[in-house]
């Protein structure tokens, strides 16, 4: 019986369907690449689009991913958020507006540059383009004059009178630092806003969050540019993050609790356990298949030992009294076992700890305890 | 679902027994009646032990121990028959309740016994791994290899002990019809005779049974090593080792040489570093 075997004969045991989301910690190389290999598989199979969380230092350089293509998101190949200058819906309004304040924005301009995206898109709209707001769009209203310019247009066409020509330069000129302090971060929303094609089933998006760990505000918008596009198709799209542990986690708790329950998501990891209790907590509650093979630190070990729960072991004390003269007993009490006169004691009880974090810190490569269900068991993968 | 090996030494013993009943009463009824009763010790002596125990058989469990045992009966067959090729679905499982030390027992007769401490304290993988141990001694009926090794012994015992007296007897008669008995010098050498004659009977008898408990013991030790073996071709090696490695029994007792000479099972750490040496193999064939 292989691990995935066991897994399915759990979900089968409990009579549940549910989605499966691998949480994967430890140092063991082998297991990660073999569980990690089936979820890849399994999420190729299912017809889903991969994204691959990439929180390590050492860089992605696979063109493939199993048997998925990989693009990077800040290739601009990926068109993931066409739709992010958009601001006609409550939550396009609140997507934009998060990213904004992730982005050093206070509230008050956040809602300046949603209003000066209106403003354009009204614009845009009497001038005959109804398409979604591009940055080349954006570039066309860079300054005042091009502004007026434009609104001059309008009023020759007599798509706009004077007096509104006025209004609407006047409402400019509210916004228009805010404005000017958006234009300068176009160049990092450019990626993910004029990606080229739309992403396939086959493709999987490459987030390099490790590579940005000196840029949280970079990470931030990966991350949200990621889960606006999930939210949309939720039961379409696998997420694995893959972690080494070394940068500042916090991000990616968030990121966690934020991805859709109906999405996949498998969190690969050096070392879960080097999370605070309530970060803890969340991953127990978010993974129902916990996967723990060998951890270096000993702290680490000790919280999974308590984890894994204990076993009530009785132990036994023993007095046997025999007489070793060779005529105190006959051939017959030999057999039967009556030469001795044994006494045994049960003491109460022990609590002993099922993997013992000597046990779980010594794991052999290719070893590992599944969690499932409430119950543990050792594998070999 | 048993294994020919099995069927041969179970056969060999209850042979030496009627041999060794027909030599010493040189009367074929009685050797036969004699084998039967130790046949019928031999198959169904497991029934007395597990009635001893007050072991209870799955089906007449309560729900969650039903399933369990169930659920493990199920997954072995299978595995078994992927592997070895035996149905193995005859087999019945028991829970001895009262029992909280981890262990599980094979009675032979298709009979499987697993202690409450053992059915709390595993997950399924374990307990599969312990029960497949089991199925391993059952489908080679060792136990009734053990009961049918301990009566040949028993009769070989007897037999001795009836030789003992008939040269006692002998002597008496040759010592009656001589008229020794009418010194006393005559009946100090009787007795003494008698009692030369008793030791030597008694030493030889001990002999016998020192040597087949050794034997015995070493038998027992390699049966153990062989259905560790079983479970880890099964693939269940991992969760055995982890199992001994927190529930062996009499790990923390200490061992008088003859303990050690006479033990059925072999230590823990060569049993676990065997399971580890095998599953080792196994991984390197498989990555071969």
């Amino acid at each position: 019986m292989n691990y995935i075997e066991y897994i399915n004969s759990y979900c089968s045991t409990h009579s549940r369907s549910f989605l499966l989301k691998y949480l994967i910690s430890g140092v063991d190389p082998y297991v990660r690449r073999v569980i990690g290999n089936d979820i890849v598989n399994s999420s190729y199979c299912s017809g889903k689009l991969l994204f691959v969380v990439d929180n390590t230092q050492s860089g992605f350089d696979y063109n493939t991913f199993g048997r998925y293509q990989v693009s990077g998101i800040l290739d601009g190949e990926i068109d993931l958020c066409s739709d992010l200058l958009e601001t006609s819906t409550i939550s396009e309004i609140s997507r934009l507006r998060s990213l904004l304040i992730d982005l050093g924005f206070e509230c008050t301009k956040a809602m300046k540059v949603l209003n000066y995206l209106s403003f354009v898109k009204e614009t845009e709209s009497r001038l005959g383009n109804t398409g979604a707001l591009t940055v080349k769009t954006l570039e066309e209203y860079g300054s005042f004059a091009l502004i007026k310019w434009k609104l001059q247009q309008l009023v020759e066409i007599g798509m706009l009178s004077t007096d509104s020509c006025e209004y609407l330069l006047a409402r400019y000129s509210e916004v228009s630092a805010a404005a000017a302090d958006f234009e300068m971060f176009l160049m990092m929303l450019a990626p993910f806003i004029d990606g080229r094609k739309k992403p396939e089933r086959s493709t999987a998006v490459h987030l390099p969050i490790g590579e940005y760990s000196s840029d949280p505000a970079m990470q931030q918008v990966m991350c949200k540019i990621m889960l606006s596009f999930i939210k949309k198709r939720p039961d379409q799209c696998t997420v694995v993050i893959i972690d080494d542990g070394m940068s500042d986690r916090a991000f990616l708790m968030g990121l966690i609790k934020s991805i859709p329950t109906s999405a996949g998501v498998h969190l690969i990891t050096t070392d879960a356990f080097s999370l605070s209790e309530s970060d803890l907590n969340v991953l127990m509650n978010c993974f129902n298949i916990r996967v723990y093979s060998r951890h270096d630190n000993m702290a680490s070990c000790e919280k999974i030992e308590a984890c894994c729960g204990y076993v009530d072991v009785v132990k036994r004390s023993y007095t046997v009294s025999v007489d070793k003269r060779i005529r105190a007993y006959n051939a017959f009490d030999m057999l039967l076992g009556t030469n001795r006169t044994e006494t045994e004691i049960s003491n109460a009880p022990v609590r002993e700890a099922r993997f013992r974090k000597e046990t779980i810190n010594s794991l052999c490569s290719g070893t590992a305890i599944i969690d499932c269900g409430g119950t543990q068991v050792i594998f070999q993968f | 679902m048993i294994r020919l090996p099995g069927i041969i030494k179970v056969t060999s013993m209850l042979a030496l027994d009627f041999l060794t009943m027909y030599v010493l009463f040189n009367d074929l009824v009685v050797a036969s009646a004699v084998t039967g009763i130790i046949a019928l010790y031999v198959l169904f002596g497991g029934y007395i032990a597990l009635f001893k125990e007050g072991a209870v058989r799955s089906d007449k469990l309560p729900s969650y121990e039903r399933s369990r045992l169930d659920a493990a009966k199920k997954q072995i067959t299978e595995d078994v028959k992927n592997v070895s090729s035996i149905n193995i679905s005859g087999v019945k499982f028991y829970l001895i309740d009262g029992d909280h030390d981890m262990q599980a027992t094979a009675y032979g007769m298709h009979c499987v016994s697993v202690s409450r401490g053992t059915l709390d304290n595993t997950d399924p993988m374990t307990l599969n791994a312990v029960l497949s141990h089991e199925i391993s001694h059952t489908v080679n009926l060792d136990a009734e290899f053990s009961r049918a090794l301990f009566s040949g012994i028993m009769m070989i015992c007897v037999g001795i002990s009836i030789l003992s007296f008939s040269f006692i007897a002998i002597m008496f008669l040759v010592f009656l019809v001589c008229g020794f008995f009418a010194s006393w010098f005559g009946i100090i050498f009787f007795k003494g005779t008698t009692t030369v004659i008793s030791c030597v009977f008694d030493l030889f008898q001990k002999g016998i049974v020192l040597l087949a408990r050794a034997i015995i013991g070493c038998l027992n030790r390699s049966c153990e090593y062989r259905c560790d073996r079983y479970s880890a071709q099964l693939g269940y090696g991992l969760q055995l080792s982890h199992f001994l490695s927190y529930a062996a029994p009499e790990s923390h007792r200490q061992l008088s040489f003859t303990d050690a000479l006479y033990r059925s099972h072999p230590a823990t750490p060569k049993r676990i570093a065997r399971l580890e040496a095998y599953a080792n193999t196994e991984s390197g064939l498989v990555s071969k």
